[in-house]
């Protein structure tokens, strides 16, 4: 089944004997045919594509759509730095915005398809279907149709060659626009000047020249140049068989392709001296557009999707019966015939046929193992068992080399030569040839004991500076350089001696395949192990190494090849997973061939591969893009980089673009800021959760192959900014608060302490007073007349008297050292007091004390204030039985006021006027409740508070 | 909508034409074959209700054709089908070719042209840029012309069930025979 499906498609490409590859896309999952209009890459890597049904990215492995509010199908397509722009079908212009299509305001008149567009930031030019070309330069929007000279509004396409200077292709010509200052001159070129036909769909720059190719669209393809005005008709009119242009892509100075509408792919080679077109049909499909990826996969816009064509690096010449890849023992290059040896018997395919097939030209009896064209043109034919033979160029028969007995019934693995000298390796050892008109000689014998270390030679090699490598069983590699033999065995391990394979690359390395060791590259002085990592998925045993002419290196496994790009050191890899039938190759060691300008040529299961030289310099390295970040799982859509330190729970979605190879995409990633190290994953995407703040950034590359060296890097660079608590700022504040504290404390306590000190000084100055009192003669003197006279009337009155003396006494001495006393306390001095007084003034003196009694052992007060106010109303007034003082002290829950009749003595008594001043001081040190003292009319009147 | 379009715009270029001297050409008859070569199902139906107008001097055309015309289906169904199912042809009835001619050709000696005709093609409701190649024979004022062309349905919306696409091409030959005499 398999098979027929191959065979269908490779019949779908019989106009030459050799064709590439090619393989169709479905744009859609469905696999709904999808129109694909426009098509570009964009410098990311991805591949847009503009169809029918919306734009669309493509990344190598998946198809993904564009969101676009208008489902407008999409034109035109063109890419410039970061920026894609995009034309469609309504007139409209859009730029791709953070995923979306953003519609560009330029000018609200276009209502007709975009059918080409270039823009940049200074420029943007506009090919419409019916309303000419629209050009914006610095802002300025300009209309260049009919009315400005062009011939036609139909613009099919327009080509900007330099700012000033614009193609356009209509209906009726090609115009040729250049602005001026202030005019804008239209040269018009139609089938009067030469063109082949005056529809002109195509126009495309040949970059580095003033040619351009023009496609039309009966007439075929020509270069106009835009310099001499000279029309180079490469192919026109009735030579052009192969329909109406769509488009050209133009690969080299001398190389291009043509896509048309009757579904041919036409190769074109164009110089000075001829054209070569080979076209390739595709029966039912439309070729629209032409794109060529950084890789060198040509890739082609249908009418059902994309194709995608190897053209640029890989061939193959399908072969029916009685081709038998198991068959295949040896290969050669005659004249553009390839020689193909199945077995005994040697088959020429002229490769010039547009249906190449086995001629079968002689058998022998043995079967032929090698095959060497020397400078003379004379074949060399190798076999198992029967020796060696040749052909000269201008005979047809074949000879056997006798006359040298190591060559009698040898088996011959490999044949090589240098000049006139011809290498012959069999299973005795290498002989080497003198080759003369009418001899053939043996000049040297080389064997184990000579210095090759091996008998067994499995390929013998010419290297450009004239040395032989021999790649040895048991050996390893040997190269002779005429006088000795130069081994590298250290390198191999001594089990394991066996190279199969050896050749020379471009810059004059030497590659060389092994047995269990895969392959190795010498490079000056020592040989490097190029052995892959997958090698438990793939395998190892290398059949042939082999280099074209361009520099590209090619190991052949049993199923698979690589293609080594030694430049970048990556390699593409062929096998079965591309979807081209690339089932199996040959095992036969060696079994390779080149034609005259180095291309090479491998059997495999259906036929011949060639593997081209690459004249265009292809970046087969895949390109990694990050594709989303999500914070807590939710993609971060607005592009900002810096997240607040809840935001901490962060997944890198990224994805690998690559057109060749994408089963063999391997990523590393590190987060630098979090942890140094790259970790190496085949997933897409990576969490970090709980991300502590700080700055970090995520690179994460991709690679082909193993190692990551030149690998591509997409860098996302991010703060996760510390919390508010964590700030300096926040620091500052908490510093700058605490220290006012600590300075608000500090001046409290220092209050405090000197509110202190100063009641402690009030005290002493009070106690001092109190002791002044105590002793004050006129208290004691009265105090003791009384006694005398109460000793005499009333013996128990002098008594009671004295003990009330001496208990306001001890009770001074008590509480006079406290701050504040008891109410209680303080009325029990007072009352002491009183009774001492009572006695001297008898009803003169009248003390009414209304305290309520609860107020007693609760409230307090300043020691001896009462008693101090009391001896201030007896000192200053006048007390006798004519005009008796009331003193009356009432109290309630704040106050205590004490009122005495207002009646001054005339003579004042001595005092020393520091009785209210010392209580009121007091207070104030102890509460800041006032004290209130002062006459009314009648009254005295003391009101201090309690405390 | 599209029949008051069509004579709007065919008494535009026939007043134009006339008005300015020149001769337009008016069809005489007309017949539109079309032809659906699937697997497993021919399908072939004509109509010769085609109306059309070519101003020679000014190289523009207009062809119209009612889309229920079309007779000679393999059977009632089929018919039946094609106007309902794929055409819409109640609330889509006409298609219309409307255009310019590219090349610059002088209709009024007798002689055998290929031309080409490039214009807008409505069909189903949907408008296509189109290129056709045509003959064009001339012979004592009369003109004739024959056209072949494919069409698309995808591209004109026309969606075939996946069960009947190996009954219905996408691809659909169209060939146009008519001929044009100088409207006096």
């Amino acid at each position: 089944m398999r098979y027929l499906l191959l065979c269908l498609l490779f019949s779908s490409a019989l106009c030459s004997g050799q064709e590439p590859f090619t393989k169709d896309y479905f744009v859609n999952e469905t696999a709904n045919p999808v129109k694909v209009n426009a098509l570009v890459q964009d410098k990311v890597g991805y591949i847009w594509i503009g169809t029918d049904e919306g734009l669309y990215k493509y990344n190598g492995q998946a198809f993904l759509k564009v969101a676009d509010a208008f489902h407008r199908p999409i034109t035109a397509l063109y890419t410039s730095g970061n920026n894609l722009w995009v034309g469609c079908s309504d007139g409209s212009i859009g730029i791709l915005d953070r995923g979306r299509i953003k519609t560009v305001k330029v000018y609200r008149g276009l209502s007709n398809a975009i059918t080409s567009l270039y823009a940049s930031n200074y420029i943007m030019l506009a090919g419409t279907e019916g309303q000419g070309l629209f050009l914006v330069i610095n802002n300025l929007a300009q209309i260049i149709d009919t009315t400005t000279g062009i011939s036609d509004n139909y613009i099919y396409t327009a080509a900007l060659l330099s700012y000033s200077h614009i193609l356009t292709g209509t209906d009726k010509g090609l115009n040729e626009i250049k602005l001026e200052q202030n005019k804008t001159l239209v040269h018009t070129i139609t089938q009067a000047q030469g063109l082949p036909d005056n529809i002109v769909r195509v126009i495309k720059h040949i970059p580095h020249t003033t040619q351009t190719w023009i496609g039309t669209q009966d007439g075929g393809i020509c270069i106009y140049n835009t310099h001499t005005h000279h029309i180079d008709s490469v192919c026109t009119g009735n030579a052009w068989k192969w329909g109406q242009v769509n488009d050209i892509l133009s690969l080299t100075q001398e190389h291009a392709w043509v896509a048309t509408e009757e579904g041919y792919l036409v190769d074109v080679y164009h110089n000075a001296q001829a054209n070569k077109l080979i076209p390739y049909h595709h029966p039912g499909k439309v070729f629209r557009k032409l794109m060529v990826d950084r890789a060198g996969n040509i890739w082609c816009a249908t009418n059902t999707g994309l194709t995608m064509m190897t053209s640029e690096y890989l061939y193959h010449i399908p072969l029916r019966a009685p081709y038998y890849l198991p068959d295949v023992t040896a290969m050669g290059w005659e004249n553009n015939k390839l020689l193909v040896a199945l077995k005994s018997t040697l088959y020429t395919i002229p490769l010039n046929d547009t249906i190449p097939t086995l001629q079968k030209t002689f058998a022998l009896g043995a079967t032929i193992t090698s095959m060497y064209k020397d400078a003379d043109n004379t074949y060399w034919i190798g076999t198992w068992g029967k020796g060696l033979y040749y052909k000269t160029s201008n005979s047809t028969t074949l000879h056997q080399v006798t006359g040298i007995s190591y060559l009698n019934n040898e088996s011959i693995l490999s044949i090589t030569g240098i000049g006139k000298r011809v290498w012959v390796a069999g299973l005795n050892g290498v002989e080497e040839l003198g080759i003369t008109s009418d001899k053939i000689a043996l000049i040297k014998h080389h064997d184990k004991k000579e210095g090759i270390g091996s008998d067994y030679v499995y390929q013998l090699y010419p290297d450009t500076k004239g040395n032989i490598w021999m790649a040895t069983d048991g050996a390893g590699v040997c190269m002779y350089n005429g006088q000795q033999y130069l081994h590298w065995d250290s390198f191999f391990s001594k089990n394991n001696k066996v190279a199969y394979s050896i050749t020379e690359d471009a810059q004059g390395n030497m590659w060389a395949g092994t047995l269990y060791k895969d392959l190795y590259r010498y490079q000056g002085e020592r040989w490097q192990n190029l052995r892959r990592q997958e090698t438990q998925y793939v395998d190892i045993n290398i059949s042939t190494v082999s280099a074209n002419a361009t520099g590209q290196v090619l190991s052949v496994y049993q199923r698979c090849i690589d293609e080594w790009y030694p430049k970048s050191g990556y390699y593409r890899h062929y096998n079965s997973a591309m979807g081209i039938g690339l089932d199996s190759t040959s095992n036969v060691l060696n079994c390779t061939t080149k034609d005259s300008v180095g291309n090479v040529y491998l059997p495999y299961q259906h036929g011949i591969l060639i593997m081209k030289n690459q004249y265009v310099h292809y970046n087969i390295r895949p390109d990694v893009h990050i594709t989303a970040i999500s914070i807590y799982l939710k993609p971060v859509n607005d592009g900002r980089n810096k997240f607040a330190y809840d935001e901490n729970h962060v997944t890198f979605s990224f994805e690998g673009i690559n057109y060749i190879n994408t089963e063999r995409l391997n990523y590393r990633y590190k987060l630098e800021g979090f942890n140094n190290a790259w970790v190496v994953t085949r997933d897409a995407s990576v969490t970090f959760p709980q991300l502590p703040s700080g700055q970090y950034k995520f690179r994460v590359q991709i690679s082909l192959n193993p190692g990551f060296n030149n690998a591509s890097e997409d860098v996302f660079d991010f703060v996760i900014t510390p919390p508010f608590f964590k700030t300096w700022w926040f620091y500052l504040i908490c510093l700058i608060v605490i220290g006012g504290l600590i300075y608000l404390y500090i001046k409290l306590r220092e209050q405090r302490l000197k509110n202190l000190s100063l009641l402690q000084q009030e005290r002493m100055m009070y106690e001092y007073e109190q002791l002044n009192n105590q002793v004050n003669p006129h208290f004691l003197f009265n105090s003791l007349n009384t006694l005398t006279s109460l000793i005499e009337d009333n013996k128990e009155m002098a008594l009671d008297y004295t003990i009330n003396l001496s208990d306001l006494y001890r009770n001074m001495l008590a509480y006079r050292s406290k701050d504040v006393i008891l109410l209680k306390e303080e009325c029990e001095i007072l009352n002491n007091y009183i009774h001492i007084q009572k006695s001297r003034f008898g009803n003169a003196l009248s003390v009414a004390i209304n305290i309520p009694e609860n107020l007693m052992n609760t409230k307090k007060i300043v020691p001896m204030a009462l008693q101090l106010l009391v001896e201030n109303a007896l000192k200053h007034n006048i007390v006798s039985m004519a005009m008796p003082l009331h003193i009356d002290i009432t109290a309630d829950e704040y106050t205590i006021t004490i009122r005495n009749t207002y009646q001054l003595k005339i003579s004042k008594e001595k005092g020393t006027g520091i009785g209210l001043n010392n209580i009121r001081k007091r207070y104030d040190l102890l509460t800041n409740k006032p004290v209130f003292y002062g006459p009314n009319d009648t009254e005295f009147i003391v009101t201090l508070p309690l405390l | 909508m599209i029949r008051t379009t069509i004579v709007a715009f065919l008494l535009l270029i026939s007043g134009y034409s006339i008005s300015l001297a020149g001769t337009i050409y008016k069809m005489q008859a007309g017949v539109v074959n079309f032809y659906s070569t699937a697997p497993q199902e021919l399908i072939h139906a004509s109509s010769e209700d085609l109306r059309g107008a070519i101003d020679p001097d000014k190289k523009t055309f207009a062809f119209k054709i009612s889309i229920v015309s079309f007779k000679g289906f393999n059977n009632a169904l089929q018919q039946e089908h094609f106007n309902e199912n794929y055409m819409e042809s109640t609330v889509f009835s006409q298609a219309t070719f409307i255009g310019k001619i590219i090349e610059d050709v002088d209709f009024s000696k007798n002689g055998e042209y290929d031309v080409r005709a490039k214009g807008k093609l409505l069909i189903h409701g949907i408008e296509h840029e189109r290129l056709v190649k045509a003959h064009i024979t001339t012979k004592d004022g009369k003109m004739n012309v024959h056209a072949e062309f494919i069409l698309e349905l995808s591209d004109y919306n026309v969606k075939i069930p996946r069960i009947v696409d190996s009954k219905l091409a996408n691809n659909i030959r169209i060939t146009v025979n008519a001929q044009f005499i100088p409207n006096k």
